[in-house]
């Protein structure tokens, strides 16, 4: 058998593998393996409180694609993660490659680029919520000095949401930023060379032979980010907008949230739970097999 | 596995795990046998309760609300310093919704604590689905509740028996800004002050306004419980059936007279910035203390921050009253904040001391100094006397003011507010609808959409109720 006996091969038995992976299959398997069926069998039962549920089959995920404030939630989520994805990836993308371009003070400015990711997302959230406050907000004082338009999210639905996507973008630049700076530290530097002797611009050069060669890099910045903003966002939204105005900013995850732990319907919330990874798995194979066709793994 | 398998099959792997770990988390656990009904009341042998002791030593966990367990323990330390047996010890276990959710997972699990601090909002689904012993059951033979204030206790007795023991309760209070008003020329004593109506506050904010540099007049918090309260000073139940007191609501009366004058005011208000939007009750309190407005609506527990806040400020801060439409039927304002109740799930020794504790904590002395501590009301007249010698309202006059206004309303469902199953969902609904009033949507548009959603949300709860049965 070559393969045991390749310098890679550290342990001689399966069961030495096995019993050091178990401590951690224990813990998947408790923390989320376990929840997730126990998620899937409440789904089926009307609970009013944790303990007492009567069985009602499918009428939780009937209910749910009859309801028109969650198909509601489901636009303004897939909105959400459309937007803050797309910024987010495009802006950390500008922001990665000039820090890439930078002569000197490389990592102060790395440093302040990934602040934001650095503070706990709570106190991002109120950090933003007191910046962009309509009344008191230093952001949204100079805007209406700068432009006469009033920054006014707190009664505008629309607004709202472009608030918590700002915060949302702001706060996760730094996670994207860390792994595109990694990304483009291994770009060979003759690669770099041979496109500025052949004169080809620098924004060229980002899009046109940086972001091909980075691209599973990307790729897995698309799937995390997906995932993160289909299940993220609840604290800056909990913090800033509590889902209003008139549930212009109530994304899948808070309305779960609301209607599990507010409204105690944790059966149709469940519900919800179900659909909502349903939701995300399905995306996630159809990202992976759409950038499968573009990103470059390196080899024939 | 070459390289781009091997990277694509983590990347999958990695994507799978999360979103199924996080559907997982995002659900929530637990099932067993079904229950419900309002039953639980027990069969308690009441033989020498008020002795303070049990037949064996007894620990109990009392999970508070609202933040002040420090205080509450140092009431509850003088009850374990006189029972030999039973010791309490106070955690708290964050807002009123958490303690809800633990309280049920902890029954779930075979270990609730002794005593519960819950919302007045969770009454009746605690009641209904047996998480909680009504309070009269426990402690109803050793207690006389015509010694309560029945403005305090009035939300918490359904079918004439008290659920639970009102404990942090407060309503909604006006604060006004003395100093600005005096500017303004209007009457700043608060024996004068002109701020009963609607009407009134459009004009003291038109006032402020005009002759101070205040921007906006009033505010106070996008909060349910605020528009609640203006049903109730204008003797508006919120809900038919008594305002779901005498059997489940089945509609609700967003359509009514008193809501048309409500948003009618509200919207006028906001729309000539007389009313400041706060979103929440720091936006209020900050718009109020910085002087941005001239006059707030909070609860009433925040009168010493707020009159404390005035003086470090620079001005005089005065208890103005809840306004209502008009003068004529005025009522008066409902409760807020919550009680102390006792989950199903303990017995023998330890439902006796958990007894105890309730009729302890009921009486007037604790009553008084839980009341002069915190601000919130008290339960009982004697308690009110015994603050009253130690001279608590000579040093803060605000809390008898407020406290008048609300023991000496009249008593009727619309003053004992709204019961309803899922009346979380209720607040919500008016919170949404207002959204939508200063977003631009007429009136009458609000006045359907949030009496249609209202009347959803009691539909879908019809069945809950044990009292539809």
């Amino acid at each position: 058998m070559t393969e045991q006996h390749s310098r890679l091969q550290v342990f001689t038995s399966n069961w030495q593998a096995a019993a050091l992976l178990l401590p951690t299959l224990a813990l998947i398997a408790v923390f989320l393996y376990y929840p997730f069926l126990e998620t899937v069998q409440l789904s089926f039962y009307q609970l009013r409180v944790l303990g007492s549920g009567e069985w009602v089959g499918l009428q939780n995920y009937v209910q749910l694609f009859e309801s028109g404030a969650y198909r509601n939630s489901l636009v303004v989520t897939v909105l959400f993660t459309a937007a803050t994805v797309t910024a987010s990836l495009f802006l950390s993308l500008i922001i990665s490659f000039l820090i890439h371009e930078a002569n000197r003070f490389t990592n102060l400015y790395l440093v302040a680029a990934i602040w934001p990711y650095a503070m706990p997302i709570a106190v991002a959230g109120i950090v933003l919520d007191f910046l962009i406050n309509p009344r008191i907000g230093v952001v949204t004082w100079a805007i209406e000095v700068l432009t006469g338009f009033q920054f006014a999210w707190q009664t505008n639905g629309a607004l709202a949401l472009v608030a918590v996507i700002i915060a949302a973008v702001w706060q996760g630049l730094g996670y994207s930023i860390i792994f595109m700076t990694a990304a483009f530290n291994q770009v060979p530097d003759s690669i770099t060379d041979a496109a500025k002797l052949d004169g080809i611009g620098r924004f060229q050069r980002l899009f046109r032979i940086y972001v091909p060669l980075i691209s599973p890099v990307l790729v897995f910045l698309i799937v995390i980010q997906t995932i993160g903003a289909f299940f993220g966002g609840f604290a800056l939204i909990d913090l800033m907008t509590s889902g209003g105005p008139s549930n212009a900013t109530n994304v899948l995850m808070f309305n779960l949230y609301q209607d599990a732990f507010l409204n105690q319907r944790f059966g149709y919330a469940s519900a919800q739970s179900i659909v909502l990874f349903g939701f995300v798995a399905v995306l996630m194979y159809v990202q992976l097999r759409v950038t499968d066709r573009y990103a470059y793994y390196g080899g024939a | 596995m070459d390289a781009q398998q091997s990277r694509r099959s983590v990347l999958k792997t990695t994507g799978l795990a999360a979103t199924v770990g996080l559907a997982g988390m995002a659900g929530c656990s637990s099932l067993g046998g079904g229950t419900g009904g309002g039953n639980a009341a027990q069969q308690i042998n009441f033989e020498n309760l008020g002795n303070r002791e049990a037949s064996e030593n007894v620990e109990l966990e009392f999970w508070i609300s609202i933040g002040a367990e420090d205080l509450v323990q140092g009431i509850v330390d003088r009850f374990n310093e006189q029972s030999d047996s039973i010791t309490v010890s106070v955690s708290n276990q964050g807002n009123y919704n958490e303690v809800w959710n633990q309280t049920q997972q902890a029954q779930t699990a075979g270990s609730p604590p002794g005593i519960v601090h819950l919302n007045a909002v969770s009454t009746l689904p605690a009641w209904a689905e047996d998480v909680v012993i009504p309070a009269e059951d426990l402690i109803g033979p050793e207690i006389d509740r015509s010694n309560f204030v029945s403005a305090v206790s009035n939300y918490y007795v359904i079918d004439d028996t008290l659920l639970g023991l009102p404990f942090g309760v407060s309503t909604v209070a006006c604060s006004y800004n003395r100093s600005a008003f005096e500017q303004a020329g209007l009457a700043s004593h608060p024996d004068d002050v002109e701020l009963t109506t609607f009407d009134d506050w459009q004009t003291a904010a038109d006032a402020v306004m005009a002759e101070t540099e205040m921007s906006s007049g009033v505010t106070w918090p996008q909060i349910g419980w605020f528009y609640e309260t203006f049903f109730a000073t204008q003797g508006q139940n919120v809900v038919n059936n008594e305002n779901g007191r005498a059997s489940p609501a089945t509609a609700s009366y967003f359509d009514s007279d008193a809501a048309r004058r409500m948003y009618e005011w509200n919207s006028s208000m906001y729309e000539s910035n007389r009313y400041q939007l706060s979103a929440d009750w720091s936006e209020a309190r900050q718009a109020f203390l910085s002087g941005q407005v001239a006059v707030q609506m909070d609860s009433s527990a925040a009168l010493a921050a707020l009159s404390g806040g005035a003086r470090e400020a620079g001005f005089e801060h005065g208890v103005g009253t809840v306004p209502s439409a008009t003068t004529d039927g005025r009522e008066g304002p409902i409760i807020g904040g919550g009680a102390l109740f006792v989950p199903t799930g303990i017995d023998g020794a330890k439902l006796k001391a958990a007894a105890e504790l309730m009729l302890w904590l009921s009486q007037p002395e604790q009553q008084a100094e839980w009341h002069m501590s915190t601000g919130y009301y008290p339960l009982s007249r004697e308690a009110i006397t015994i603050a009253e010698e130690q001279g608590f309202y000579e040093e803060s006059p605000q809390f008898r003011r407020a406290f008048e206004q609300f023991a000496s309303r009249p008593e009727t469902p619309a003053t004992a507010g709204a019961f309803t199953y899922d009346h979380g969902e209720v607040r919500t609904e008016i919170v949404n609808g207002l959204d939508r009033l200063y977003g631009g949507n007429s009136v009458e548009d609000v006045v359907s959409s949030t009496k249609s959603n209202v009347d959803d949300v009691l539909a879908r709860a019809s069945d809950a109720d044990p009292r539809s049965e």
